[in-house]
């Protein structure tokens, strides 16, 4: 979850403009964002992010006007956060709060919905499990939104929720949308590696570095990318300049690269993360006194279902919003872009969702009970070794052999999902999130072996370099069984 | 190094009754880590609630350990015999899974 920064052009700390905000944009992704959704995240942002402060979220404040920092890969002090490591926190519970004041809202949990329900190419609703009681559950709808998020959970070392699977893109898949920029996968390059913490977010080291600057250093101790401690450099920048120097035999102890904060006193580290020192503390690190290993994790996906500007997918009536959609941040999503594509592109679906729902009339579904076998393997092992086999050949750097090596895995695994036992199926519930990784996971690796070429966050190693005939994206359609790419 | 981890195993309408686990595991770990690591290399039917996995945002897996109320996120594995029963206070689901959403976000 977000810790630290969301990009704004609120022009609080120095005059900015969207159109800035919007020309980085572009410039991170690398020739391949969808103009008019970056235009949508950067114009309608600022709006959002001053009705989540009218709600109370909480932005940091300095001498009366809102803080906003410096990230990588913008031109000027953009980024607005919320104190301490908390911005990702305070966005979901000021929305959540707000939802919750609507009583024509109606909230339902442990709902596992496992197909958007049809109807003359049309999406009237969706088809799940209650996961506590086994029982299937049909709900109707005049208009349908996919917020799910990304599929970061393919990867062993990630910053993903057990949510991230890849859900929504597999349901959008299956009911006939298309997906675009699936190989586009972000490493966070220094996610944490050791010693172990526990109670704190593997990429919490992204606000230190914002407020604090300090050094990745290799195993020589020495600063490896052009910084001399200011926090300048792109994601996909970063990622692969780590993992060079691990392979050139210079990472640190556990595979990864050294972020010292050595040069701040522990009364500058107390000012800038106040309480946060004390969990540190807590885990045993005195960041005054040592170092800690950080590496690329997986945190973000640039690709995902294909929406025109209106957020409408190619399914009449189903609609998508956030980091679901593909297309908005291109080959490399610039840092703090996330949150305000959560809320931007969000608030552009419920109300377009709204006005179609206003003028359609109530369709009607039927439960429909699910069937199918048990396949003669343990799940949760199999999502485990997809994972590492992810991360090993999908990961930050990619070749043919690795990425076919994969696809072979992939195939091997079962497509079909079982019906529930009575009561809470944990093992049911990962036959479902198996068959739903395994359908992502094909459209990441299959995108990323036809992508001959290096471009932001997809380096292939057999192909290093940009190649200008692949400024293209491509899109993915499900046909019977088969990923079709076009 | 190896904890054994004794888990208070089942559900309404069925007899409740201890199962042991003896589980590997290095300095730092979690008792969350043990218990995903069952599900993987023992039972895959072992329920337990999580979502975030280690950054102690979501809040679900909070669960009793030796007679305490924890986050199994947050509490380290010790070695020898660590005792995990559900919530007491909650309406049980299954194993250590226990029903928390507010009354009304429930199906």
């Amino acid at each position: 979850m977000a810790q630290m920064t969301v990009a704004v052009a609120v022009g609080e700390e120095e005059p900015d403009h969207w159109e800035h905000h919007l020309a980085d944009t572009l410039k991170a992704g690398r020739g391949l964002c969808d103009p008019a959704l970056s235009q949508l995240l950067c114009e309608d942002g600022p709006a959002c992010i001053r009705e989540m402060d009218s709600w109370g979220i909480g932005w940091a404040r300095r001498d009366g006007h809102l803080s906003q920092v410096h990230a990588p890969g913008h031109d000027r002090k953009r980024c607005v956060y919320v104190d301490f490591l908390n911005t990702g926190p305070a966005v979901s519970k000021t929305l959540r709060a707000r939802v919750q004041r609507i009583a024509e809202i109606r909230r339902i949990g442990d709902v596992l919905v496992t197909a958007l329900a049809i109807e003359d190419s049309q999406c009237i609703g969706a088809h799940g499990i209650h996961t506590s009681s086994g029982d299937a559950v049909a709900i109707a709808a005049k208009s349908t939104i996919i917020a799910t998020g990304g599929l970061t959970r393919l990867y062993a070392r990630s910053s993903a929720s057990v949510n991230m699977g890849g859900d929504g893109y597999a349901l959008a898949l299956r009911a006939g949308a298309k997906l675009v920029d699936m190989e586009f996968v972000q490493f966070f390059p220094i996610g944490h590696l050791a010693p172990r913490l526990v109670g704190m977010d593997p990429i919490m080291w992204d606000p230190f570095r914002y407020k604090l600057g300090g050094r990745l250093l290799n195993a020589a101790l020495t600063e490896f990318l052009p910084e001399e401690g200011k926090y300048i450099s792109a994601r996909d920048v970063t990622t692969y300049a780590i993992l060079q120097e691990v392979e050139a035999g210079r990472g640190s102890p556990h595979g990864g690269a050294w972020l010292s904060f050595q040069h701040c006193s522990e009364s500058e580290l107390r000012s800038a993360f106040g309480p946060v020192i004390d969990r540190l503390a807590a885990n045993g690190i005195d960041l005054t006194r040592q170092s800690i290993e950080v590496a690329p994790i997986a945190h973000y996906h640039m690709g995902g279902i294909r929406v025109d500007a209106e957020m409408r997918t190619d399914v009449p009536h189903l609609f998508a919003a956030g980091e679901a959609v593909g297309g908005a941040n291109g080959a490399n999503r610039l840092s703090g872009n996330a949150i305000t594509e959560a809320v931007a592109f969000g608030r552009r679906a419920g109300t377009r969702a709204a006005a179609l729902a206003a003028k359609t009339a109530m369709p009607s579904i039927k439960r429909v009970p699910s069937h199918g076998s048990r396949p003669a393997l343990n799940p949760a092992a199999a999502i485990v070794e997809l994972q590492r086999v992810m991360n090993r050949d999908v990961g930050p750097l990619r070749t043919a052999a690795g990425l076919r090596r994969a696809l072979a895995h992939i195939d091997s695994l079962p497509r079909e999902v079982p019906a529930p036992n009575a009561g809470l199926d944990p093992e049911w519930i990962d036959f479902h999130d198996l068959a739903s990784m395994r359908l992502v996971a094909e459209c990441v690796t299959r995108a990323a072996l036809e992508r001959e070429e290096s471009r932001g966050a997809h380096q292939r190693e057999d192909f290093p370099d940009t190649d200008h005939a692949w400024q293209r994206h491509q899109a993915i359609l499900l046909q019977g069984e088969t990923c079709k790419l076009g | 190094m190896q904890a054994r981890l004794k888990i208070w195993r089942g559900a309404p309408g069925v007899p409740g009754r201890y199962e042991e686990y003896e589980v590997p595991f290095e300095q730092g770990q979690t008792v969350l880590d043990g218990l995903r690591w069952i599900r993987v290399n023992r039972d895959p039917s072992l329920a337990i609630r999580f979502s975030c996995i280690n950054a102690n945002a979501c809040k679900e897996c909070m669960i009793r350990v030796d007679g305490k109320t924890v986050y199994a996120c947050t509490t380290r594995m010790a070695q020898g015999e660590m005792t995990l029963e559900p919530l007491p206070n909650k309406t049980l689901i299954k194993d250590l899974v226990t029903e928390i959403a507010p009354p009304d976000e429930r199906a």
